[in-house]
């Protein structure tokens, strides 16, 4: 009777999953056809694809627990700790990311500078909420900041990345100290929905005022028409057209990420952050001057977000308000998050696997397509459940207990 | 611009209505259940659903019945995703960091809408004209060129309803009692012998509830649904929550309440463009002199 306890449990989740799906999966109302509401058996089958799943899951789970407890497998674990494969990985991961503007197809060369771009995103606002603990929910923004900086002085005073890269950092991180100003009184949720609407003011700024930002066409339009990749040489090379070309920039880009964040990580300010987000209070007793360090962490972190905006719009040659909607503030915390708060190959491997999994699932499987936020979604809830640190994250427990033999 | 504030009245209700499950949840998880938005919509869809089925199956075209069946109805299928929702995702994840239950509740959020547009198809639900017209072209009229729809009375008139039936509750019913008990300290109430579990769940029932109503509300006061349609109201119905002080049940209502008529009068007096707009900007404004919403209690810091 043990034993069956778990597939029972499936079972009750098959019949909850029917009964909760029935109002929407099975009444189907074609109005456009003018046919009258009817009752189909959809949910029932989303019952019974429920519980062949979940029993799936079980059986699949009962495998690997029996396998891990072979020799070879417990052989695998010990190699897997020691620092040699680990040299090996990184060197793998280079040649790969190295070889690959000469090999991929333009997709997929598209995607990777995609991706890179996404993973500095993830990385700046992993700063704010993974290491100073503040909850930032239009991050967008900043990165929308960024991407119109660079167009409208593209367009309008015909200057390369050269200028408009820091120019657009620099106008990101005004912004971050804007919008941080405010926020130093409120705590928690209260920051996150401040931030939240300022990320919604900019977006609806963005589509409304026409005459700056071509409102929902975006720049270039007709009435300020020009094109953004002339004005994007880098070393002489001439201007960046295709995705091969943007790859180097932004892995650049990101890898200059990595460097900093991981020099700020380490560094008075990083462990001054890290205080910030376990206990303010406490790390005000201990003379940190919280106000000054949480606007430098808004301003820190939305200078990441301007300079991913430009080579956003520079790759797009085309800089328009719907790539910085609510949701895209919501996919760049899920990296962070998934990824695991406060770790740098966390928030990497998030925007590996939010940015790129879902394109390349809809590559490998066409017909998943309708389907594919919805899988997403449910995956996102899945992982958070069994696994709340996120992927590779444990900041907290790293800083509660170091391991053995880790550097001071 | 007297018509306009009508018409931010009528929403505020509606807001207030969503904002309720918003605050309650707060209270008692210090969560914020980003899917409430998702849970409305799915009301709103379920109800329209609801009076086409009873269309369909022959049942007379009397509008009170199929104004309750479908109130009925999307109450029940929002509040069994709310209950299902915190049973499944949040239960789990209760005394883990904040951030869990947030990406959670987006992971549901894009789940729900999804299925609802995989299952429904990426049309709007129109809800049925019988189950509309009378409502919408009696009119009662106040004056000049402001008329307030009998649809619109009878949305106010449900939302008041409802707010007096919460208040109540949580006033005088012993359920009412242990949710306040849950909110105030969770685990003290549990000690004293609180059904936790069973007051959180109750919680999400009585939220989704609300927000169910709304849901069909907006889907009549709007001639139709889109799956993609729980966000915004969702989003600003948080707004609302939080402008009143979250956790705050009075609040929430005059919080949803000031927020639509601020949305109104900034469209009837500055421009429509920016209608999305103004509900953050309150916010804002708010917030800078009342850091904690205008209801909220100050609580002093504790070290």
């Amino acid at each position: 009777m043990k034993g069956l306890r778990p597939a029972l449990n499936v079972l009750l989740l098959g019949v909850t999953a029917a009964a909760v799906t029935f109002p929407i999966a099975s009444i189907r109302w074609r109005q456009d056809r003018d046919m009258p509401a009817t009752i189909t058996a959809d949910a029932l089958r989303i019952g019974i694809a429920v519980c062949l799943v979940g029993w799936a899951a079980l059986g699949l789970g009962a495998l690997v627990r029996r396998l891990r407890r072979t020799e070879v497998a417990r052989a695998a674990a010990g190699l897997a700790t020691r620092p040699a494969p680990r040299i090996a990985f990184l060197g793998l991961l280079a040649v790969v990311l190295l070889a690959l503007p000469f090999v991929a197809s333009r997709q997929i060369a598209n995607l990777a500078v995609e991706t890179c771009i996404y993973a500095v995103l993830a990385l700046g606002l992993n700063v704010m909420v993974g290491y100073a603990g503040l909850l930032v929910l239009g991050y967008a923004a900043f990165f929308a900041i960024g991407a119109y900086t660079f167009a409208l002085l593209a367009l309008r005073l015909g200057l390369g990345l050269w200028v408009s890269l820091p120019a657009a950092g620099a106008v990101a991180m005004l912004a971050g100290l804007l919008i941080g100003l405010p926020s130093l009184r409120l705590r928690g949720d209260y920051l996150a929905i401040v931030t939240l609407g300022f990320g919604e003011v900019v977006y609806y700024f963005l589509r409304t005022e026409v005459a700056l930002t071509g409102g929902e066409f975006g720049l270039p339009n007709k009435d300020l028409p020009g094109d953004l990749q002339k004005h994007t040489s880098l070393f002489g090379s001439g201007p960046l057209l295709e995705p091969t070309q943007w790859y180097w920039p932004a892995l650049g880009l990101l890898l200059l990420a990595v460097f900093v964040i991981r020099r700020v990580e380490r560094s008075r300010v990083g462990r001054a952050l890290m205080a910030l987000r376990e206990d303010e209070t406490a790390a005000r007793c201990m003379g940190i001057d919280t106000m000054r360090l949480k606007l430098s962490a808004f301003a820190f972190a939305a200078m990441w977000a301007g300079f991913a905006g430009v080579l956003w719009a520079g790759k797009r040659n085309y800089a328009d308000p719907r790539s910085f909607d609510f949701m895209q503030s919501i996919m760049i915390l899920a990296m962070v998050v998934l990824g695991g708060l406060g770790s740098i190959p966390g928030a990497i491997l998030g925007a590996v696997l939010l940015h790129a999994g879902p394109s390349l699932l809809r590559n490998v499987f066409p017909g998943i397509q309708e389907y594919r936020l919805l899988i997403f979604g449910g995956l996102m809830v899945l992982l958070m459940v069994y696994r709340p640190q996120g992927l590779l994250g444990s900041a907290r427990l790293r800083l509660r207990a170091p391991p053995e033999g880790a550097p001071p | 611009m007297w018509q306009q504030l009508v018409y931010g009245v009528v929403e505020g209700a509606m807001y207030a209505l969503i904002a309720l499950g918003y605050t309650m949840v707060y209270g008692i998880l210090g969560m914020i259940n980003f899917a409430h938005g998702e849970i409305f919509m799915v009301g709103g869809y379920a109800g329209v659903l609801a009076t086409g089925l009873l269309l369909a199956s022959g049942a007379p075209p009397f509008l009170p019945l199929l104004l309750a069946g479908g109130v009925l109805f999307a109450m029940v299928a929002s509040s069994a995703w709310g209950a299902t929702m915190e049973r499944v995702a949040y239960r789990p994840l209760r005394g883990s960091p904040v951030l869990c239950p947030l990406i959670v509740a987006i992971g549901s959020s894009f789940f729900l809408s999804n299925l609802v547009m995989v299952c429904q198809g990426n049309v709007r639900l129109r809800a049925p004209s019988v189950a509309r017209d009378w409502l919408v072209t009696t009119r009662l009229h106040l004056g000049g060129d402001v008329h307030v729809s009998a649809l619109e009375i009878a949305i106010l008139g449900a939302a008041a309803v409802m707010m007096a039936g919460l208040t109540l509750f949580i006033r005088s019913t012993r359920l009412g009692r242990a949710m306040r008990a849950t909110a105030q300290d969770r685990t003290m109430a549990g000690l004293m012998g609180v059904p936790i579990d069973r007051v959180i769940a109750a919680t999400f029932l009585i939220g989704s509830a609300l927000a169910a109503v709304a849901g069909f509300m907006w889907a009549l006061y709007n001639s139709a649904i889109l799956y993609t349609e729980g966000y915004l109201p969702g989003m600003k119905a948080f707004t609302a929550a939080v402008l009143g002080g979250i956790g705050n049940v009075p609040g929430a209502m005059v919080g949803g309440f000031l927020l639509g008529i601020v949305e109104g009068l900034g469209v009837g007096l500055v421009s429509s463009d920016y209608k999305h707009v103004y509900a953050f900007v309150t916010l804002l404004l708010v917030l800078l002199v009342l850091p904690r919403g205008i209801l909220g209690e100050r609580v002093a810091e504790k070290v």
